[in-house]
């Protein structure tokens, strides 16, 4: 585990309607030490966003219910209680219009789904948490 | 020939489901008559993501 120091684990939340996306992140990432929340929906992830405290939210811009663009715009309209310190959206289109439009809604980056292995998604998200 | 219309994103994503599961199962094969085709099956899984790709952003720029 790369976390294990003294420190409190980073808390991570994917929030990825894939079903198996979802659960392989979550098991390559608290194999890292990460403590990781996931939500498979726009609105539980938006009402865990919206609690907030998360290092890093992985956030899936096509989710049923309300999708990641939207979930950002409320987060924008009305702020989380405790603050995320990034918001990274997930998609599988490197040139996708979302991508611009959720740096306008304050993003911190975006990882392309189809353009990564496991590993190299693992990598990108320490990345993100340095 | 006859077209099938799908949603490229939940195509893609499908894709990118397929292309995780064969990189694990590349990392952990150790035969080599396996890994080959597996290798085989990750890169044509790779151009079809590819293909994908080149022809949404032909249809993004267009619009």
């Amino acid at each position: 585990m790369s976390e294990g120091n003294n420190n409190p684990p980073k808390k991570i939340l994917i929030v990825e309607d894939e079903k198996y996306l979802r659960e392989l992140y979550v098991g390559m990432l608290e194999e890292e030490g990460y403590s990781v929340d996931s939500k498979e929906n726009g609105k539980d992830g938006y009402v865990a966003i919206k609690k907030g405290g998360y290092d890093l939210v992985l956030l899936d811009v096509m989710l049923p219910g309300i999708d990641g663009l939207e979930i950002l715009k409320r987060i924008k309209d009305s702020p989380s209680e405790k603050p995320n310190k990034n918001i990274v959206l997930l998609t599988n289109l490197s040139m996708d219009l979302s991508i611009s439009r959720g740096i306008a809604l304050g993003i911190q980056g975006y990882l392309i789904k189809s353009d990564l292995t496991p590993g190299e998604f693992t990598e990108k998200v320490k990345e993100y948490l340095k | 020939m006859s077209k099938i219309l799908v949603d490229n994103h939940d195509f893609l994503g499908k894709l990118s489901v397929i292309k995780n599961c064969l990189s694990l199962l590349l990392e952990k094969e150790s035969g080599q008559d396996k890994k080959e085709l597996l290798k085989m099956a990750a890169n044509t899984n790779q151009q079809l993501i590819d293909n994908i790709k080149t022809v949404k952003n032909e249809k993004d720029s267009n619009c």
